[in-house]
């Protein structure tokens, strides 16, 4: 498969540069997407630690895509594949480790991270903890796609 | 937008306008939006007027392409800061040493161009990943191992040329030991290939490394005399069996005498994996423990403890004495692999356990085999890298601890070549122990070094990034002090972040700084107009030696 532009661009650390942009989650809960996400990521090892996040991301009734621990062959794999054919939104509910990875991996496409939230309550977003978090196409940004 | 020292907007635009003509108008990247994705994200100067950052990017598609960017920039002035996959986290990323700098992003050269089962060698692309060749390797049916680094989305071609490290046999996770011929863009655009490849028609380029008078390839890592845009590397056979065996020892004073019989085990070829050191006592993990590669967490060791490795005093030792009769944790562990066929490797740990006796009460557990293809269950759980497999799993592990409370976006790392002895690893902790107080940071646990190259040990320190320029700022500090203190020792380091390379390269000063003006002699000769990164490695070109490096 041939790189896209986008793919090529973001080379460094998108989940801090659009942190530090300060781009606002536009969702107010997990189960309200703009798009239905076309699967989501699960990370096996959160277990019960994810329990509540993972019934609001389970009641969409979408392609469930596991794994434990690793989200490597995951995301090098079946996302790049998966959004090799097209922009498509991806939840996910894994830990903050995993998704600095796949919003890096993301960017290379066109797309953003537009929700995020902590499942630990009181607790920042850090990389052993579990999250759940939507990417979404970045619409800002008209090229995304067309030149791909 | 930043532009470098000497460059004015009408030559960066033509620059720009070269760029596109090179490599077609869609693979020029100036937008603000585009060109922050090569910021550094664990960047120590985050928002800072000296952090890095670049102008644009430029992403050619072949050779043909980079030789043709390479006369922009020297007909421009515009300096080119080539990355292959740009994942170089923790030592500066994608973003340029020298700020206005045009990244060149090799990301589209990403083919696997050969895997020669028979011969155990690949030869590459720099925008192929670790992910990638594990795939095509896979996907070719080959059994061969690749050695790759903690996060495995990075580049080989890239992490070799920063002299990285990985995780099995010496000869392959010493990263640049392991490659066998490059190809590489020179500054004036010439194509040059070195070894075996400087001869057309060349059947051995993966097969022999040195070819023909001076063996230049060294002069292509950590520094900016060219563009790599092809490199073979020597792949591990897929053993049929690897064997991980544990060794503990009880008394503070044993840890000279484990070092010096895993060294010389090593060096004798008896042990052929990456051994490692631990302290169950301390809480101190083994570096690539395929049980368990989380990072350490010592925050709940007992205080006296913690100091009392660092003191070593007749006092100190009876408390840890005391301690480890009380807990029946170990002062001391290492880790021995082995790789081969199940026979031989069982005989090998024999072998290390009749050299391991010399320590009083030493222990061993049981050793742990496998076989592979590792099972599922076996995926889940173990070190991946350790058995050749890539992996983002590290990326899951936090080091924020009750020592280090604040929050961080990413880490900077001070990794100091060290003797390979128990002695210098207690010197070192007594030496850093002291700058720690003196800087007002939290005394981190003792350290134990890993052992990713043979007959040397490499003591990582990692300091948090921060979003906080007074922290950044604090920490810097601390870094540089570092620098400075382990150079007087004698103890320098192997790479460095962005941030520091010109404080490293001043303490490799030997000889009037011969080593510094040797590179920019070469540099000055290879690329005159000091267009391939500027300052990388703390290798300046003449337009920039005169402090200007704004």
């Amino acid at each position: 498969m041939k790189a896209s532009r986008r793919q090529v661009v973001a080379g460094g650390g998108l989940t801090m540069v659009a942190l530090g942009m300060g781009i606002t989650p536009y969702m107010a809960g997990a189960a309200t997407y703009e798009a239905a996400p076309a699967l989501l990521l699960l990370d096996r090892a959160l277990g019960a630690r994810a329990d509540a996040g993972w019934a609001d991301l389970r009641s969409a009734d979408i392609e469930i895509v596991s794994y434990t621990r690793d989200c490597g062959e995951v995301l090098s794999d079946r996302l790049t594949e998966l959004w090799g054919r097209g922009l498509l939104p991806v939840a996910g509910l894994t830990t903050g480790g995993a998704l600095f990875c796949v919003e890096h991996q993301a960017a290379r496409f066109g797309l953003v991270c537009s929700y995020r939230e902590g499942l630990v309550p009181g607790e920042a977003l850090q990389p052993n903890l579990p999250v759940a978090w939507l990417m979404r196409p970045r619409s800002s940004t008209p090229r995304d796609g067309s030149r791909a | 937008m930043t532009l470098p020292p000497g460059i004015d907007q009408a030559a960066f635009e033509r620059a720009i306008a070269g760029f596109r003509r090179a490599v077609g108008e869609e693979w020029v990247f100036t937008s603000q939006e585009d060109v922050a994705l090569y910021r550094d994200a664990y960047s120590p100067m985050w928002n800072e007027p000296d952090e890095r950052v670049a102008s644009a990017a430029v992403a050619p598609a072949d050779v043909g392409e980079v030789q043709a960017v390479m006369r922009v920039a020297n007909d421009t002035g515009l300096p080119v800061y080539p990355i292959s996959t740009g994942k170089n986290l923790g030592y500066g990323g994608s973003a340029p040493t020298l700020s206005g700098s045009a990244v060149l992003d090799l990301k589209r050269m990403d083919r696997v161009l050969d895997i020669d089962e028979a011969n155990a060698s690949v030869l590459v692309e720099p925008g192929v990943s670790y992910f990638d060749l594990y795939r095509a390797v896979r996907d070719a049916g080959a059994k061969l191992w690749i050695d790759c680094p903690d996060p495995g989305w990075g580049s080989p071609i890239g992490n070799a040329l920063d002299r990285g490290g990985g995780y099995t046999r010496a000869q392959f996770r010493n990263h640049f030991d392991a490659h066998c011929g490059m190809e590489v863009v020179l500054p004036d655009g010439a194509l040059l290939r070195t070894g075996m490849g400087a001869m057309p028609e060349a059947k051995t380029w993966q097969q022999y490394k040195a070819g023909f008078g001076p063996w230049i390839d060294g002069l292509f890592s950590q520094s900016n005399f060219g563009v790599v845009t092809k490199m073979g590397f020597w792949m591990m056979p897929e053993p049929e069996a690897a064997l991980i065996g544990r060794v503990y020892a009880d008394r503070y004073e044993d840890l000279p005498a484990l070092v010096r019989i895993v060294t010389h085990l090593e060096n004798a070829g008896i042990v052929n994996g990456m051994p490692g050191f631990g302290s169950p006592l301390l809480q101190r993990r083994i570096p690539a423990d395929p049980r368990s590669s989380a990072p350490n967490d010592s925050s709940a060791v007992d205080r006296s403890v913690h100091d009392a490795f660092y003191d070593g005093d007749k006092a100190a030792r009876a408390l840890i004495a005391e301690r480890v009769r009380a807990t029946g944790s170990s002062c001391w562990s290492a880790l021995v692999k082995f790789y081969g066929p199940e026979r031989m490797v069982r005989l090998q740990w024999e072998l290390a356990k009749e050299r391991f006796a010399e320590i009083p009460g030493v222990r061993f557990d049981e050793p742990e085999i496998y076989g592979f293809p590792l099972s599922d269950e076996e995926l889940e759980q173990v070190h991946k890298p350790t058995f050749g497999i890539p992996s983002l799993a590290i990326f899951n592990f936090g080091i924020r601890t009750d020592l280090r409370p604040e929050p961080m976006v990413g880490h900077q790392a001070f990794s100091p070549v060290i003797p390979r002895t128990g002695e210098a690893i207690f010197e070192v902790n007594k030496v850093f122990a002291g700058i720690f107080r003196d800087e007002g940071l939290p005394l981190p646990p003792f350290n134990l070094p890993g052992c990713v190259w043979e007959r040397a040990l490499m003591m990582i320190t990692i300091f948090p990034t921060t979003h906080d320029e007074a922290l950044n700022t604090k920490y810097r500090r601390a870094i540089q002090r570092l620098i400075a203190e382990a150079a007087r020792r004698g103890w320098g380091e192997y790479r460095t972040p962005v941030a520091y390379y010109d404080a490293v390269m001043a303490t490799y000063s030997f000889g009037d700084n011969a080593l510094r003006r040797f590179h920019e002699t070469i540099k000055d000769a290879l690329d005159p107009n000091g267009i391939v990164s500027p300052g990388r490695y703390g290798i300046w070109p003449r337009r920039n030696r005169a402090g200007d490096r704004a």
